[in-house]
This record gives structure tokens, sequence and C-alpha cells, in this order.
């Protein structure tokens, strides 16, 4: 059985329809990375997988019990906390992920523990985020828009922890904008366009031009 | 030697009020509401020791052990019954709403017990009049336990919200409550959980005040002042500075009683006003000032 399945699922904002019937499922370990231009579905997805958004229609399962850690767009942390206390807080499960196990894969975190997430850089505070979101031990790790205003030294800071997280058998999904970075970090690829899955597969099967076509409404233009 | 005495006194009637702005001081910090009730609920719980005393003769001392859990029980309804159903009607209603239950609790208590003064100085033995001498200084003991509980909650409440989880968890609620609810922290229930807090604070305040002082079903308003003025003296929301508004109120009692009798709750009052002015005028100098005294000490 998949560790999450979403099927036929529409969600709209009013009167808009900003999912129509996407479907997908994911294995325990994979890390699917979600594309698509502003406006694709991509946070609304998102958004209903966390709970944080009613669907109109269809549905969502999550097998195991230990839930579901969202990385909003924002990050969203509590300025006036150290970054110790904001990693200890979120440590309410036991599980692969404690609070050094969440150090060695994040070690630019270690010389900041003592100083508040609000004194931070936007990629320290990414970094802060990603931890506490680890330290509840989900079953799935959601990271919405994890490189937006980032420098790019911050970007590659940030995606210096994927590699473990991968080895750690986390399984991700990623909404991205940087296209080369989602493929790069990803073992499956999903396309969005306008509320639907236009194209998705394997990492390694989807070449760039395919995914870029996807992501355009290249292919569909011409059939 | 006349006025460091005073000074003394004032510093210890200041632990009296910084226990009594310890409870309106949290509850203000994690969920923005005034608990206008505050001075009534420090009242309602000298009534309860009382009654424990009286009804079922036991110890002021054992009595304290009885109220502590009763007061966190009802902060756990006033949470439930009144802040939480009133919060959702905007940031006013809460006050209507807690001042409504001051003037529930007081004349409940005035119905059951009538306006006779009460005290239970009497039934704490030596406590509520000895004192050690130092040459012309005297410190009451009673004045200096009710000082040390103060300053002992204060730090205990400092300890708990810097070194436990619970502690964590009512920062994160107290700072941005949606983004708790992201880390997986049930926030409804760390509210309710500072709310029992609060009012076991409160039932330590009621305690002091039925010891130290006589009170009676009406005594809840002028209580609810002092609480607020150092609340107000000290900065909203830090418990150290409630400490030190405690004890800068305390201070300017002492001494302008020291100068005239009828001075020393007017001296209190103005230097309420006094720093309520300053904060107003000049609070984002004051701010800076403080940040930069803390950085050239830290």
């Amino acid at each position: 059985m998949s560790l999450l399945e979403v099927k036929s699922l529409r969600a709209r904002h009013g009167l808009l329809t900003a999912l129509h019937d996407v479907s997908f499922a994911m294995d325990k370990g994979e890390v699917l990375a979600i594309v698509g231009a502003n406006g694709a579905g991509k946070t609304t997805l998102m958004r209903c997988i966390a709970g944080a958004h009613r669907p109109a229609e269809g549905g969502i399962a999550l097998a195991g019990e230990d839930g579901i850690a969202l990385v909003p767009e924002g990050r969203r942390l509590f300025p006036g906390m150290t970054v110790r206390d904001t990693l200890l807080l979120a440590a309410c499960r036991e599980g692969q992920w404690n609070f050094d196990a969440v150090l060695e894969t994040l070690p630019q975190l270690r010389p900041l523990l003592n100083r508040k997430t609000g004194h931070l850089s936007g990629g320290q505070q990414q970094a802060v985020a990603i931890g506490r979101a680890l330290m509840t031990n989900p079953e799935l790790l959601l990271l919405d828009e994890l490189s937006l205003g980032l420098s790019p030294v911050a970007v590659e800071g940030v995606y210096d922890a994927m590699p473990k997280l991968k080895a750690a058998g986390t399984t991700i999904i990623l909404v991205e904008q940087d296209l080369r970075r989602a493929m790069a970090a990803a073992t499956h690829v999903m396309c969005m366009l306008e509320g639907c899955v236009v194209l998705s597969g394997g990492a390694g099967e989807l070449t760039r031009e395919a995914v870029m076509d996807a992501y355009f409404g290249l292919n569909r233009e011409a059939a | 030697m006349f006025w460091i005495n005073q000074i003394l006194q004032g510093t210890l009637l200041g632990g009296y009020y910084a226990l009594l702005a310890a409870g309106l001081s949290f509850l203000f910090g994690v969920m923005r509401v005034i608990n206008l009730a505050h001075g009534s609920l420090a009242v309602l719980a000298a009534f309860i020791m009382m009654v424990i005393y009286h009804g079922l003769g036991i110890s002021p001392f054992g009595g304290l052990a009885l109220m502590l859990p009763v007061m966190a029980l009802s902060g756990v309804a006033l949470q439930l019954c009144i802040i939480e159903p009133s919060l959702k009607s905007g940031p006013l209603v809460p006050l209507l709403a807690t001042f409504g239950l001051a003037l529930i609790t007081d004349n409940t208590l005035f119905s059951i017990f009538g306006a006779n003064t009460q005290s239970f100085a009497a039934d704490i033995g030596d406590l509520s009049y000895d004192s050690w001498n130092f040459g012309s200084i005297y410190i009451s003991q009673l004045d200096a336990l009710v000082f040390t509980t103060g300053v002992a909650v204060l730090g205990g409440m400092q300890l708990l919200l810097s070194r436990t989880q619970i502690g964590r968890k009512i920062r994160a609620t107290a700072e941005d409550e949606d983004a708790a609810r992201l880390s997986g922290i049930d926030t409804r229930m760390v509210r309710v959980a500072a709310s029992a807090l609060a009012m076991m604070m409160v039932g330590l305040a009621g305690a002091a005040l039925g010891a130290r002082n006589s009170f009676d079903p009406y005594a809840g308003g002028p209580q609810l002042i002092y609480a607020f003025e150092a609340v107000v003296i000290g900065g909203t929301g830090s418990l150290w500075g409630t400490l030190a508004g405690g004890i800068a109120l305390g201070i300017a009692q002492a001494l302008g009683g020291a100068v005239d009798t009828h001075l020393s709750q007017i001296a209190g009052h103005a230097l309420f006003l006094l720093v309520l002015i300053a904060r107003l005028q000049h609070g984002g100098q004051i701010t800076s000032y403080i940040r930069r005294l803390r950085v050239r000490f830290a």
C-alpha cells in the first residue's frame, strides 16, 4: 500500500476551481517535486494534503499515524525564540529525528543554537523551519517554495540537506519554482498546469525539455 | 537610616505587589487578555482559605495546598467559559466579560459572607507580627516570606517558560498562535494550562492578602489597581519587569507615606501616571535605552 494516495482531488477557491481531478500516489522514501507556474495549483494541493484546505471532491489517504509536517511558505518561525528552543518545541514524538540527528543533517544550525530566529538570515531561518518540521518525526514532509526569497548561496545551504534527508528515508513533497534544483533533488517529478497534472514520472526518466514544455503548456497547444 | 528603612519596607511591600501582579502579567503575556476580575479572584482565594480554615479546621498553610488546585480549576473554567468565547467577538469583549465576572464575584461573596472585614493574620501564629531587628531596622518575617514567595514565583515562572516543554509551548502560542499550531501544538490546551497557572498565582496572592491585610468582598478593586500599576510600571508581559514594577510601586508608597500618611497611595498612583506618560511620549527612546543597557551588561 502507498504511503500517500490522492484520488480524483478537486478543490475550489470560491467559484474558481483550483484543482481538477488530481490523482497520484507516493511510496515511503520517495521525494516528489511538484513544479508549475504561479496559479498552477501547487500550493492548494499542499494545503489540501496538510489539511489546511478542504477539498470539494476526492480523497487523500495517508498510511501510518505519525502525520504530516509542513514547512510553509514564509517559514512562520517564532522571532523571539532561540533556535534550540524552536527545535525542542517541536519534539513531540519519538522517532529517528531527534535534536542530534537534526543538527547532523543541518550542521549550519549548530553555531546558531542560542540565537533568536528573528535575528537570522532567510537561509538560516529556512533551515530552522526544516529542522522544526523534522523534529515532529512526520511520515510525510511538505516543503513549500523552499528557495523563495533566498539568495543563491542560502538556497545552496538549504539544498545541501536534501541528500541526507533522502538517505534517511524521509518521504518528501517539494514545491519548487527552480526546475533544475527540483529535478536534482527529487526521485519523482509532477508538473501541474491550471489545476491539472500534465506530466509525471521518475526524475531520471523525464528530460528537462519535456518538463519545461509541460510547465509552459507547449505540448497541449501543439496537440 | 530612616529613609533606608522606608526603602526596605517599600521593597518588601513591592514583593506583595509583584506576587499580586504575576498572574495578571502572565495572562496578558500569553493571551493578550487583561483580566479585570484579577483582584476579585484574589479575594475569592482568600475567602476559600478562610472557609477551609473555619469549616474544615485545616491551618492556613494546609488550606493553601487545598485552595491552589481549586484556583487552577477556576482558571480552566475561566478560560473555557469566559475568555475563549469572548475572544471570538474581538479584543474588547474579554475586558467587558471579566469586568462582569468581577461584579458577580464581589456580589456573590457579599451575599454569602456579608460586609464584615476578614483576616487570617490571627490564625498564622507569631508569623503575623514577628520581625528581625537590625538596630533601628525592622524586617517583618511575614513581609519577608511574601517577598521571597513573590521572587520565587516569578523566578519559577521564568524557569518554566525557558526550560520546560510546556513553557516553550506557552511562549510559541503567545508569539504566533497559527505558527504554533503548524508546529503540532494544541494551542487551546496551552491556553487552558496558562490560565490555570495564572489562577494559581492569583491564589498565592490571595493567601498573602489574607495573611498581611484585612479583606472584604469588595477588596478586589484596589488589588486590581495595584496589580495593574505594577505591570504597567514594569512593562507589560515581562515577569522580571513585573517584579521591578511591584518594588518601584512599593517604594513610592513607602516614601510617600513617610512624608505624609495621606501621600502613600497618591505617590504610587503618581509614579504609575509618570511612567505611563513617559512610555506614551518617549516609548521608543526608553525601549532602545533599555536594549542598549541589556547589550552592555549581557
